[in-house]
């Protein structure tokens, strides 16, 4: 399989403590991907690392056969990267509609020059606004669209976490917990969701999630972490056969 | 006679409120729409004024083909005698002041906002706007070839005396800055009603979440600051014109604080709020002045200026109280998107208590 995503010898310390110690891994182009582990493996350091949001202390990455490590969050994100973040990081006084409009790339409207004239964005925003029209229908959040992002549960801003990431139109998607805190059927919507948009666009998912039982069922691939050191890679029917699993999260 | 000193009040109030008005929108596109600490907006209104009456001084003395001392009442009957003479001068002086003010003002915002752009805490640009207001008027205060020091730099020739008797140049003068303020507000509105206004507030709501989705945020605040600060230069050029002097000590740290105080009682993040908030502070500012006269004249020891503050700081209180947002809070952005969902939809009602 193409590799899009390739991390080598990633090195992340937080005051000494080594969050993430020595990673390397290799994402396959159209997969979804699974990244567990306790709290305080590594896991969303490692995407911090990956979004650009921390630099590296060593290592490199690779998407696209391109090295990523250290650019501003920007322009990685410019090179097809979008993720959303654990704890819900919405536009809190803007509408939820506007919260998704806000991730598409090349926007016309947002040049300062072109703002003023209406005329030469209207096309692209009609056409974002159509897509994100969808995509809220799909996320159930369309009876929303119109209330401020601090006015939705808790549930409805993981949900649209995940649907700004959606409307980025990115090659890879990182997703922090996008289950968490979101009732079971909705859970299962949203892997639905995440596969049919892979087999539509051959987007490519790496997801943290603690809830096992849907994210075994839907992840192709899984990476266990522990203590930041990648302790286990590998189908899902073959970790749950193993005994690491058990041992990383019950004890011996 | 009355008709004649109504006319006039109207007039003045009618132009300070276009001058701070162009202050307030500027403010609220750094401010209510980027999130922008702007604690220095004086500095760049300042620096408009003393480029307008550096230019103007300069000139004259060009224009004339003499060297008079620029502070001297000489040179003030030379500005005030060419630019009735030399319409060229008149109005050359004017736009030149117009570019120099609102280009240096920029220059300066850009300069100040890049040097401060690696820290990601707000309120150290703003403490360093601040800093650098109170360090230009001191410098300007007492470094006399600007605008003559601590005196101040007179006679700054309005630029249509050529046309008239110095009423009718004032009526054009007076046209003249509406004309610009309301250029501002429209340009500001359509700015702001856009992809790019959401942008400037997605940023200011969360700097992370922006930056995530591919926003370049420290382009963008430079971008805001230069444009802002040109706006407040603009405003200082026609500020200076119009009252015919510029002296450093009328751009102290409390304008500034006037203007904040006009935004947030009009509205943050929205422009319609933000004019009508400048329109409160003129009319209370024009209101206890005229008032002040009037006591004075009749020897009753009030001073309205301290009313003013006492005014003031009520009218925080209450709208801070019962409409955090300002008269007219901020509501959502209403590009064409919201027509794919009906605007009926938005639900306004939301909108005001928050």
């Amino acid at each position: 399989m193409e590799e899009i995503l390739v991390v080598e010898n990633i090195v992340k310390t937080f005051s000494g403590l080594k969050a993430i110690d020595n990673v390397s891994l290799k994402i396959g182009k159209g997969g979804v991907y699974g990244i567990i582990g306790p709290n305080g493996s590594g896991k969303s350091t490692l995407f911090n690392v990956i979004s650009g949001v921390l630099k590296p202390d060593s290592g490199r990455i690779y998407f696209m056969g391109e090295r990523i490590d250290g650019l501003p969050p920007h322009e990685i994100y410019n090179k097809g990267i979008a993720r959303s973040f654990q704890i819900p990081t919405l536009f809190l006084k803007m509408p939820v509609i506007e919260n998704m409009l806000l991730p598409p790339k090349r926007q016309k409207g947002e040049i300062l020059y072109h703002a003023p004239f209406q005329r030469s964005w209207e096309s692209q925003e009609l056409n974002l606004a159509e897509k994100a029209k969808n995509t809220l229908h799909d996320l159930k959040l369309i009876n929303v669209y119109g209330n401020k992002a601090s006015e939705v549960s808790g549930g409805q801003m993981k949900l649209l976490e995940v649907g700004r990431t959606m409307m980025a139109e990115p090659k890879l998607i990182l997703l922090d917990e996008p289950t968490a805190g979101i009732a079971p059927n909705l859970a299962e919507e949203i892997f639905k969701i995440i596969k049919s948009l892979r087999d539509k666009y051959g987007l490519t998912f790496m997801i943290i999630e603690h809830r096992y039982d849907i994210l075994f069922k839907h992840a192709e691939y899984i990476f266990l972490l522990n203590e930041g050191k990648l302790i286990a890679e590998g189908q899902p029917s073959k970790l749950l056969d193993s005994t690491i699993l058990a041992q990383v999260y019950l004890g011996d | 006679m009355v008709l004649d000193q109504i006319i006039s009040i109207v007039i003045s109030t009618g132009n300070f409120y276009a001058i701070w008005l162009i202050l307030t929108l500027s403010l609220n596109y750094e401010y209510g729409y980027n999130g922008i600490l702007n604690f220095g907006k004086v500095l760049f209104f300042g620096l408009g004024a003393f480029a307008a009456g550096y230019v103007a001084a300069n000139l004259a003395n060009l224009f004339a083909g003499m060297s008079v001392d620029m502070c001297s009442a000489q040179a003030v009957q030379l500005r005030l005698e060419t630019a009735k003479t030399n319409p060229v001068f008149a109005v050359g002086s004017f736009l030149t002041a117009l570019a120099a003010g609102s280009i240096l003002a920029g220059l300066i915002g850009l300069l100040l906002t890049s040097s401060t752009a690696r820290i990601k805490e707000g309120f150290i640009l703003g403490i360093v706007l601040l800093a650098a207001g109170e360090t230009s008027r001191i410098v300007v205060r007492n470094y006399e070839p600007i605008v003559c020091g601590y005196h101040g730099l007179v006679g700054i020739p309005n630029p249509f005396l050529f046309i008239g008797d110095a009423q009718t140049a004032t009526y054009y003068l007076s046209a003249l800055i509406w004309a610009v303020a309301a250029i501002n507000f429209i340009i500001m509105f359509k700015v702001t009603r856009s992809p790019y206004g959401r942008m400037l507030k997605a940023m200011r709501e969360n700097e992370l979440a922006a930056e995530s989705f591919g926003k370049n945020i420290n382009k963008v605040r430079r971008q805001v600051l230069f444009i802002g600060s040109m706006m407040s230069g603009v405003a200082g050029v026609l500020y200076a014109y119009y009252i015919g002097f510029v002296a450093a000590d009328d751009f102290t740290s409390l304008k500034t604080f006037d203007i904040w105080v006009a935004m947030l009682l009009g509205g943050v993040g929205n422009h319609v709020g933000a004019a009508s908030g400048a329109l409160l502070v003129t009319v209370l500012d024009r209101a206890t002045r005229t008032l002040r006269g009037w006591l004075a004249t009749l020897n009753i020891p009030i001073e309205m200026l301290y009313v003013r503050w006492v005014i003031v700081g009520i009218l925080m209180l209450i709208v801070l109280m019962y409409r955090p947002g300002g008269l007219i809070p901020e509501g959502p952005i209403k590009t064409p998107a919201y027509r794919l969902f009906g605007f009926n939809g938005v639900r306004w009602g939301r909108w005001k208590r928050s």
